[in-house]
């Protein structure tokens, strides 16, 4: 058995600090989700002004129509996240379990919004040329990204860990399932403008899979961040099996690395001509 | 920009889902929107972007390939065929005759004067068969 300590020394008035930031945290991105979800489901946002041409956006208009996106799911899952934050603060909640609560809220808002675009829409058009998923986002990401989905278990070992961990791992599997979804997702075309429509279609495809899976993988890094203090300082030296608390930090740096990796990724891509240094 | 080839499929229409798809591959494959050995895509993302069974596109891809318009490669998908028949003209014609006689009997039955339909039909968009005016 292995002690943890190194951090149970510090006064309680920085458990409180640490309480108050991030139940503030938590309360902005819960009113961030409210106040911007007009502009979280505008897909105009997926284009630059210089590309929005008068025809482009009477497609994305079109477009916007077939997909008739409620901004309903992102103001039930920030108004969650509020209220998590509230009861973080008031310490009624742990921090930890304050922010599974939202991570669970986002999940669900997500897998609510591709639900109702998979069946929504009148499809009835299709482009004569097979689609590659792989170029979206390839499986060598997804494996590396199934096994940061489920980092957070290893917190679950922990008495403070369980239940935070538990729906955390739950939240960021169904966000991941909503990245495979979105991924092979039917395209959704009018046929009335097929260039602009294909065009509009590959963009919101790619965009929409890249942001949702480095959501995704942000979940279990933010987690680490938020429990192992929680760890730490809640309950003093919790002795926890040393193959578990060995794995703690492995676990979070593991998350960290697939998530930095990805973002740098996603980075090279959105600006491939960057000029060499 | 690249022009892109779709179909479409109207279920107000009398012609059969499948016999729909047939036709417009099939015409796509003539006025060579779609070059020999192009891969097309699976039954599943057809029938999925379509919203229409997947047993309604396997069926329209069957045909195709008894055809010899398409040919099959087992899991690897399906392809324009290499050599695609030859094309009677007269049986072209015929076709295109009796296409265009059952979906103006289809307006018609919508409620569309021979006036409108007339109207429409001589200004119908060259290149975008799906453009709406």
């Amino acid at each position: 058995m292995f002690p943890i300590g190194g951090l149970a020394h510090l006064d309680r008035w920085l458990i409180e600090l640490f309480s108050n930031v991030y139940g503030v945290f938590l309360i902005g991105f819960g009113v961030v989700l409210v106040v911007l979800a007009p502009r979280l489901i505008d897909i105009r946002g997926y284009f630059s002004r210089r590309e929005l041409s008068p025809a482009l956006e009477t497609a994305l208009t079109r477009r916007a129509d077939l997909e008739s996106l409620s901004t309903q799911p992102w103001r039930v899952g920030g108004s969650v996240a509020i209220f998590s934050g509230v009861l973080v603060i008031t310490r009624i909640l742990d921090s930890a379990v304050g922010y599974a609560l939202a991570c669970a809220a986002l999940a669900l808002a997500l897998g609510w919004t591709f639900a109702h675009l998979r069946n929504h829409g009148v499809r009835r058009a299709a482009l004569l040329s097979p689609r590659r998923p792989g170029s979206v986002l390839s499986l060598l990401w997804l494996i590396f990204g199934a096994g940061a989905c489920l980092t957070p278990l290893v917190v679950v070992w922990a008495p403070v860990g369980r239940v935070p961990g538990t729906i955390v791992t739950l939240a960021t599997l169904v966000m991941f399932a909503t990245v495979i979804a979105v991924r092979g997702m039917p395209a959704l075309l009018s046929g009335e403008d097929p260039e602009r429509e294909v065009l509009i279609e590959t963009r919101l495809r790619e965009r929409r899979v890249r942001g949702l899976f480095l959501l995704t993988l942000g979940v279990p890094s933010v987690f680490f961040a938020t429990v192992s203090p929680g760890i730490l300082l809640n309950e003093g030296a919790v002795v926890l099996p040393r193959l578990i608390a060995g794995a703690i930090p492995f676990a979070s740096l593991y998350a960290s690395a697939v998530n930095g990796g990805f973002l740098l990724w996603v980075l090279a891509r959105i600006n491939p001509a960057r000029p060499a240094c | 920009m690249s022009v892109e080839t779709l179909i479409a499929v109207d279920h107000a229409f009398e012609t059969p889902p499948y016999q729909q798809i047939v036709d417009q591959l099939r015409a796509a494959i003539e006025r060579g929107a779609l070059a020999p050995g192009a891969a097309l895509p699976t039954v599943r993302q057809l029938a999925d972007d379509l919203g229409v069974a997947p047993n309604t596109v396997a069926r329209a891809y069957a045909d195709l390939q008894a055809e010899g318009w398409l040919r099959s490669e087992g899991r690897r998908g399906t392809r324009v065929a290499e050599k695609t028949p030859a094309v009677d003209r007269r049986a072209r014609a015929n076709a295109l005759v009796e296409s265009v006689a059952q979906f103006v009997a289809g307006l018609r039955h919508r409620g569309y004067t021979s006036e409108e339909i007339a109207h429409v039909l001589a200004r119908y968009p060259q290149g975008n068969p799906f453009k709406r005016r």
